[in-house]
C-alpha cells in the first residue's frame, strides 16, 4: 500500500514534467544553453585549462539543473495542484501527506538525474575532462545528491508559502539565479566579496557544487579547499535540515483547506 | 444503519457560524440531494462529512464510523467530488484512474484493470488514451466520477458536479449517476440548481446552516401546494410592477428575475388575463406571459422566501 502510493505519485510527478514544454526548456535546455555558451569565453586560455573549466562548468551546470528542478518546478507543479482543488479532493483519500511529499520528492531526483546525464554527456563531448578515482567520484555523486535532497527541501518550502503556480515557480527561479550568482558558481570564489565568500560556503548547495567541483577537478578550480570537516558536515547537516523542514511544512501547509 | 448520520452539527468560520445545529440522516442507496443556496453551508457540510474539515461540535458518522475519530475507515468508504476539477490535465484519462486506484491502495495491474472497468462505467472507454486537456466539462466530470467508484467506495459525494456544464452533459452526467445509484451506491449530491435535483430519491433544502425541509421531490412538490407558476417578461422592473402582479401571486410570493417576475398561482387561466390587464394599466406591456409546472427551485423559494440562485 504505501509502496503504491508513493510510486504512483512518481510516475504521475515524471509524466507531469516530461509532457510539460516549459519545464523542459527551462530545466534541461537552459543549462546546456549555458554549458555550450559560457565556454566562448574562455579565449586565451590554455587548451589544457579550458578543458578542465569545462569539467567544472558542466558539475556546476547539473547543480544548476538540479535547483531548477527541486526549488523552481516541484512547487510549480504542487501550486498547480492546490489550485486545481487535488489536495481536497486527496485529503478525503487514505492518503498519508508526508508519502505523498516523498513520491514528489523521489519523481523530482529521477527527473533531476534524466538531466544530469544529459548534461553531462553533452559536457563529455564537448571536451569536459574530469581528474578522479573511484572514491572521489562516489563522494562527487554523494555531494551531488546533497545538492538535490537541499534543492527539493527549498522547493518544498517554496511551495508550502508561495500559493500559485505562476509566483511559486518564478520564486523557485529567483532563488536559483541568486544561489549560481551569489553563490561561487557564476563568479569565481576569489572575486567574490566576503560575505557573500562566507555566504558560498555556508549554502548548502553551492558548498556542494563546490565540493563536487573539488573532488573532480582539484582546489585550483574552487578557489579554496571546501573539504574540512566543519564545511562538509555543514551542508550535509543544512541539506537533511532543509529537506526535513520543507516535507514537514509540505504536508501541514499544502494539505490544508484554503 | 444510515449512510450518513448528522446530529447537531456546528461549524463556524472564525466569527462565521455556518452551520447551526445540523440534523440529516441519508439511508443506504438513497440517493440525497441538499439544496441550497450560495453561503448556505452546503459545501461546509459535505467537507465535513468528506474528512476534509473538522466539525465544530456535533456528530458526524458515515456507514457508522465517526468522520473525527475513525476517520480512516471513513475515507476508504466516500468518494468525494469537489467543485473544482482534480483530474491532472497532462494525463491520460486512464492514466488518470490509474493514478487514483493506486493511491487507493491497489496495485499497478489491479489499478490498470480496475480503470478499464470504470472508465466503460461512465462511458469514456473510447477516450481513454486521450489526454485530459482534451476531454470537454461533462467527459472530465465523468472522469472524476468514476475515480470515486472504486470498489470499497460505498458513498459518493458531490459539491455541484454540474457547474459549467451545459444542458445536455449536464442531463447526461445526471442520468449517469443515477445509474450508479441503482447499482447501490449512496449517492448525496449538494447543489444549487433545482433541475439537478430531480433525479433525487430525497431533497432537502439547507438555509442558513440548517435543513429546513426535506421530502421526496413529489411529497415536496405537493407539501408546497404550488400548482402553477407563471412567468412574466416585462419591459422594465421596478416597484410599481411588483405591486401590480403581487396580488396574484399565492401569499404574495413574487420572484423578480433576469426578464421580469415569477409569480405562484392556483388558478392560471382566470389570472392570466387579469395579470396583462393590470399591467397595460401601468403602461407595461407584458413581452411575455407563461405558465408552468412548479419546479424544486419554486419549492425552494415557497419554502425559504429567498431564490436558489442569485
Amino acid at each position: 500500500m504505501v509502496l503504491n502510493q508513493v510510486s504512483a505519485v512518481v510516475d504521475k510527478s515524471i509524466k507531469e514534467s516530461v509532457r510539460d514544454r516549459m519545464v523542459l526548456f527551462w530545466t534541461y535546455a537552459v543549462p546546456l544553453f549555458f554549458l555550450m555558451a559560457l565556454p566562448l569565453l574562455y579565449t586565451g586560455t590554455p587548451a589544457e585549462i579550458v578543458l578542465k573549466l569545462k569539467g567544472g562548468l558542466t558539475l556546476t551546470m547539473v547543480t544548476f539543473l538540479v535547483m531548477t528542478a527541486g526549488q523552481s518546478n516541484l512547487p510549480g507543479l504542487i501550486a498547480t495542484d492546490r489550485e486545481r482543488g487535488l489536495y481536497l479532493k486527496m485529503a478525503s483519500m487514505p492518503v498519508s501527506p508526508w508519502k505523498e511529499g516523498i513520491g514528489r520528492t523521489l519523481a523530482m531526483w529521477a527527473f533531476s538525474i534524466l538531466g544530469a546525464v544529459l548534461v553531462l554527456i553533452a559536457g563529455f563531448l564537448y571536451g569536459a575532462r574530469f581528474d578522479y578515482n573511484l572514491t572521489e567520484a562516489l563522494s562527487a555523486l554523494g555531494f551531488g545528491f546533497l545538492t538535490a535532497v537541499a534543492s527539493v527541501g527549498v522547493g518544498l518550502i517554496n511551495a508550502s508559502l508561495v500559493k500559485g503556480e505562476s509566483a511559486a515557480t518564478h520564486t523557485g527561479v529567483a532563488l536559483t539565479l541568486l544561489t549560481y550568482f551569489l553563490g561561487g558558481m557564476a563568479i569565481p570564489y576569489s572575486k567574490l566579496p566576503a560575505a557573500l565568500k562566507a555566504f558560498s560556503r555556508l549554502h548548502p548547495i553551492s558548498s556542494a557544487n563546490a565540493c563536487m567541483i573539488r573532488l573532480l577537478e582539484g582546489e585550483a578550480f574552487v578557489g579554496y579547499d571546501p573539504l574540512n570537516i566543519a564545511q562538509v558536515a555543514s551542508t550535509l547537516s543544512l541539506s537533511i535540515l532543509l529537506f526535513v523542514v520543507g516535507l514537514a511544512s509540505y504536508s501541514k501547509l499544502c494539505w490544508r483547506r484554503e | 444503519m444510515s449512510a450518513i448520520w448528522v446530529d447537531g452539527l456546528f461549524k463556524s468560520n472564525g466569527d462565521l457560524e455556518v452551520l447551526k445545529g445540523l440534523d440529516l440522516e441519508v439511508n443506504k442507496g438513497e440517493f440525497y440531494a441538499l439544496m441550497g443556496r450560495n453561503g448556505s453551508g452546503k459545501t461546509t457540510l459535505t467537507s465535513i462529512i468528506s474528512c476534509t474539515s473538522p466539525p465544530t461540535k456535533g456528530s458526524v458518522k458515515v456507514q457508522g464510523y465517526d468522520v473525527v475519530g475513525k476517520a480512516d475507515e471513513v475515507k476508504r468508504l466516500i468518494g468525494y467530488i469537489p467543485q473544482e476539477n482534480f483530474s491532472c490535465s497532462k494525463l491520460t484519462g486512464k492514466e488518470n484512474l490509474v493514478y487514483f486506484a493506486r493511491l487507493f491502495g491497489f496495485s499497478k495491474k489491479e489499478a490498470r484493470g480496475l480503470a478499464a472497468e470504470l472508465l466503460e462505467r461512465v462511458g469514456l472507454a473510447r477516450d481513454a488514451d486521450k489526454r485530459v486537456v482534451m476531454y470537454s466539462g461533462g467527459m472530465r466530470k465523468r472522469l472524476e466520477v468514476a475515480t470515486a467508484l472504486l470498489p470499497g467506495i460505498e458513498v459518493l459525494l458531490l459539491d455541484e458536479p454540474t457547474t459549467g456544464l451545459d444542458p445536455s452533459a449536464r442531463k447526461g452526467f445526471l442520468g449517469m449517476l443515477r445509474n450508479v445509484n441503482e447499482e447501490g451506491t449512496t449517492i448525496f449530491l449538494v447543489t444549487h440548481i433545482g433541475e439537478d435535483a430531480e433525479v433525487a430519491s430525497r431533497v432537502g433544502f439547507i438555509e442558513e446552516g440548517k435543513i429546513v425541509l426535506e421530502d421526496e421531490p413529489e411529497r415536496l412538490r405537493d407539501g408546497s401546494r404550488l400548482r402553477n407558476v407563471i412567468e412574466v417578461e416585462t419591459p422594465f422592473k421596478g416597484v410599481s410592477v411588483a405591486s401590480v402582479l403581487r396580488p396574484f401571486s399565492d401569499e404574495g410570493r413574487l420572484q423578480e428575475t433576469e426578464e421580469g417576475y415569477m409569480l405562484y398561482c392556483f388558478e392560471p387561466e382566470e389570472s392570466l388575463p387579469r395579470i396583462v390587464r393590470a399591467l397595460d394599466g401601468i403602461g407595461c406591456q407584458a413581452k411575455r406571459v407563461e405558465t408552468r409546472a412548479p419546479s424544486l427551485e419554486d419549492v425552494f423559494f415557497k419554502a425559504t422566501s429567498k431564490p436558489l440562485r442569485g
